[in-house]
């Protein structure tokens, strides 16, 4: 790598770090899982920078799949703490929970699998095909695991006196 | 309070605690990855093998992600999203061409409506179970019927009912076996038991089943998620009338005019541009795969997948709408844009350079891509 890419590169993770970051977050749940996971992606596409004509979508795809596996490497023994979701949804005895704290709750419900296809379709508005491509998993599986997901997310809200919006069709996963 | 579910997913990252990692932390940790790579190399091979054994036995078995390829008949409800090892681990076999037809063929049971075939193998026949009312909104803005269950019809001698399994996850429960016979012959069931995340006493129970068809032949069903709740009997009735008519070829819409010595198609799957957006797919693979029950899919180690896919607006990922070829170096993989279709040509597991990718994607000979009268029989 010249000189000219190593500053393109450093560019890149000045720009892209904190989204990907996030997107690695809500996948995983764990600020420092995702951190790790999102460095241990641009390491690799380091790697393979001027082989990659789309880092963009090379980091999301590697970013998510890291998030989903990272704590299942055996060098990750380290627990941070703190930052994770909160694995068991908390009861609102007070009543003035914050709504977003109420949100996280609700989404760490959501098993991470499921969580990874609602983030990929959802929030970088992927289509089934390209989400099934990111995740290197069938276009079925997909629709199977974001119905699931959705299901999950709605139902554990609703218990929450939170409704989720059902109303636009890219909202809407299966009806019958 | 209500939100969507994009509101729901940002709301969650707004409490980010700073970055620690620096681009220049980032490039050091590649760098000593690049040097420890080179160091391996130079140790040769048997350092490589320990390094691999190694890490194999320190991730643990794990079924969802260690398996390579897959028995088509398990069921996998919780697929994994970790990709198996993507580069074959066995010697090629020698070409060994596949007839790509089935006499299965469509049949209506009450509300439920079995095939067409989409997708044939060496080994087995895949159709769908569409629920009359069970919709899926595709990409292109318009409902397509969504099949809440795969009957899968294996050759003789190709399935064996001691792997009809599965582990199921959080929310799903597969339950013990069970005696089913359908029509008189010899069959097992599961039920399968989705579990509500709040109420656990809401529960929805879907049976899936082996049963043998013929003498030595097997088939499957195997439910998706969203669908009915589907009783035993219920789906002992839905396969009792699993028939056959005249034989059907799964056809593709083009002819190759380059393919890599070795190389030949090992699955293939046409559906009604009806039902769906991606209306056809090829599996291309070094010789056969070694057992006729492997399931065909993404995720297979070391093929070329062809797709052809309706609409060019799919999503919002880096894909062009240019008309003509267009391939990414490093990422095996080609897109062709030809009027309102997408045909995408994707290698998993590096066995196939770019330039051959390339090649292959530069010598298709289209036919009528929205006419499937038109489309041809898969002789390669």
């Amino acid at each position: 790598m010249d000189a000219e890419d190593a500053d393109n590169f450093r560019e890149f993770v000045r720009s892209r770090f904190e989204r990907l970051r996030a997107l690695a977050y809500v996948t995983c749940g764990d600020w420092q899982t995702a951190e790790d996971a999102v460095a241990a992606t641009l390491a690799k596409l380091y790697l393979r920078w001027d082989k990659v004509n789309s880092p963009d979508a090379y980091a999301r795809s590697m970013v998510v799949r890291a998030a989903i596996g990272e704590k299942r490497r055996p060098w990750r023994r380290e627990r941070s703490s703190g930052d994770a979701l909160p694995e068991v949804a908390l009861a609102d005895h007070a009543g003035d929970v914050d709504e977003r704290l109420r949100l996280r709750a609700a989404l760490s419900r959501v098993p991470k699998r499921q969580r990874a296809v609602l983030v990929l379709r959802f929030l970088e508005g992927l289509s089934v095909e390209e989400t099934a491509e990111a995740l290197k998993c069938r276009p079925g599986t997909v629709k199977s695991q974001s119905a699931r997901g959705l299901d999950t997310l709605r139902a554990v809200l609703a218990a929450e006196d939170i409704m989720l919006h059902d109303d636009e069709r890219n909202h809407r996963v299966l009806s019958h | 309070m209500s939100y969507r579910i994009d509101e729901v997913l940002r709301s969650v990252q707004d409490t980010a605690p700073p970055i620690h990692t620096t681009a220049d932390e980032i490039i050091g940790r590649a760098q000593k990855t690049r040097t420890r790579r080179r160091a391996a190399a130079g140790a040769g091979l048997a350092a490589c093998l320990a390094v691999a054994v190694t890490a194999v036995t320190q991730l643990g078995p794990d079924p969802a992600t260690t398996g390579g390829a897959q028995t088509a008949a398990q069921p996998r409800p919780a697929a994994s999203f970790s990709a198996p090892p993507a580069a074959p681990t066995e010697a090629p076999l020698p070409v060994k061409k596949i007839d790509f037809s089935t006499g299965l063929t469509q049949y209506q049971v009450g509300k439920y409506q079995v095939g067409p075939a989409i997708k044939v193998t060496d080994g087995y026949t895949e159709l769908p179970v569409y629920y009359e009312g069970a919709t899926w909104p595709g990409d292109d803005g318009t409902d397509y019927p969504y099949a809440v269950a795969t009957i899968t019809v294996y050759d003789q001698d190709v399935f064996d009912p001691t792997t009809f399994g599965g582990a199921g996850d959080t929310t799903l429960t597969i339950g013990p076996e069970y005696p089913a016979p359908v029509g008189g012959r010899e069959g097992i069931g599961r039920d399968w038991t989705y579990t509500s995340p709040v109420d656990a006493t809401k529960k929805q129970v879907v049976a899936a089943l082996a049963w043998k068809y013929a003498d030595s032949a097997w088939a499957t069903f195997l439910p998706n998620y969203g669908g009915p709740s589907l009783p035993r009997a219920e789906a002992v009735k839905i396969v009792a009338g699993l028939k056959t008519a005249a034989t059907r070829d799964l056809k593709v819409p083009y002819r190759l005019g380059y393919l890599p010595k070795g190389w030949q198609a090992v699955a293939v799957e046409q559906t009604a541009a009806k039902t769906t957006t991606a209306v056809s797919a090829v599996f291309l693979h070094q010789g056969p795969v070694a057992d006729p029950a492997t399931r065909i899919d993404e995720v297979l180690p070391g093929h070329l997948k062809i797709s052809v896919t309706r609409g060019l607006n799919p999503g919002k990922a880096d894909y062009t709408d240019k008309e003509g070829l267009h391939c990414t170096p490093g990422r095996e993989s080609c897109t062709i844009i030809r009027g309102d279709y997408r045909i995408g040509l994707d290698g998993y597991g590096g066995t196939l350079s770019d330039a051959e990718i390339k090649r292959i994607a530069e010598g298709l000979q289209f036919t009528d891509l929205a006419d499937q009268k038109a489309w041809a029989k898969v002789t390669f």
